[in-house]
């Protein structure tokens, strides 16, 4: 990135292109859309390169970054089609274990509201603490864990309502 | 004293817990107990990841970003040439306005504000007009012929001279 090359964004894509990618689609809940928007926001860190030269907590900017795009992506999206968008499975697992209700647990999660999703997936798949969330988010600590208990009381409701 | 309250706890049977109560633990720790399952099937699955077949479009694109002009040159080059542009309509009008001064016979140099008339009437009542010579054609600096407001204001300031 110093060296002004643009290989450096082939290192980022390879260090951190799948949880950036993860998040994206957690936030968008439709694989082309994340798509989309995934190549976008690798657009707009090769403009924004400079910015990223020396910053400390690369991960966290690129993870903003990341939100920034999906959030105006969700923007546009509204504003270009009235009806709402497929959601689609964002979830995946290994082949062997049969066990898991992969399809539910998807459109459970596609159904929260955003915020819910995001603390969600940011609390189990990013591996962030309540406090990291909050500060990610603007948000208390106690705002993140209430969104993220809320979440989880409602994905298991509906994942009661699709059983029964 | 101390037996006879004994005697009315053991009574109220406080230790123990009402009906309604333990219903309440139990539907409370029977919720937790399914979000938990919930949590834990969510953190055994993943989200999905970037395809391969994303990579090499994305980096392609990213690093066409890359290699244009960055945007704050962009942006530094429309404010030159905007700021060009204003400086060229300025120098412009200049010359036009020094043209047509020369082209009537005038002087380029704005003349005074006019002064209001009561303001005139004011300063008149205080010089008499007669004590000044008043050669003033010509010394402002223009043909023209002097107005009654600029001698008045020549004169107040011959007056003041004076006295002040």
């Amino acid at each position: 990135m110093r060296a002004d090359n643009p290989l450096a964004l082939e290192r980022i894509y390879d260090v951190f292109g799948s949880q950036l990618y993860g998040y994206q689609i957690s936030l968008l809940c439709c694989k082309a859309d994340a798509e989309d928007c995934f190549q976008n926001l690798f657009i707009r860190i090769a403009e924004k390169r400079r910015l990223l030269i020396g910053k400390e907590q690369l991960k966290a900017y690129l993870m903003t970054m990341a939100r920034n795009e999906a959030l105006e992506f969700i923007r546009r999206r509204k504003k270009t089609t009235p009806t709402l968008v497929d959601q689609e499975a964002v979830l995946t697992t290994d082949e062997t274990d049969h066990f898991l209700p992969v399809e539910e647990l998807s459109s459970a999660l596609a159904a929260l509201p955003l915020e819910q999703r995001e603390v969600i997936s940011l609390k189990i798949y990013q591996e962030l603490t309540f406090a990291e969330i909050g500060q990610r988010l603007g948000i208390s600590p106690n705002t993140a864990a209430s969104r993220y208990r809320y979440g989880l009381k409602k994905m298991k409701e509906l994942m009661q309502e699709v059983i029964s | 004293m101390t037996k006879k309250i004994e005697d009315m706890l053991t009574e109220t049977q406080l230790n123990v817990p009402s009906v309604d109560m333990k219903k309440r633990i139990l539907d409370q720790a029977q919720a937790a107990w399914t979000e938990s399952s919930v949590e834990q099937q969510l953190e055994r699955c993943r989200l999905l990841e970037a395809p391969d077949s994303l990579k090499a479009p994305v980096l392609s694109h990213a690093t066409g970003a890359w290699q244009r002009p960055r945007p704050i040159l962009k942006t530094l080059r429309r404010w030159a040439c905007a700021t060009a542009a204003v400086l060229a309509f300025a120098v412009l009008g200049g010359i036009y306005d020094t043209y047509q001064s020369h082209a009537e016979g005038g002087s380029p140099v704005a003349t005074s504000e006019p002064v209001p008339d009561e303001e005139a009437a004011a300063i008149a009542s205080l010089v008499d007009l007669d004590d000044y010579p008043f050669p003033l054609r010509g010394t402002l600096g223009s043909e023209k012929r002097p107005t009654d407001q600029d001698n008045v204001l020549r004169a107040s300031s011959y007056y003041l001279a004076d006295n002040y």
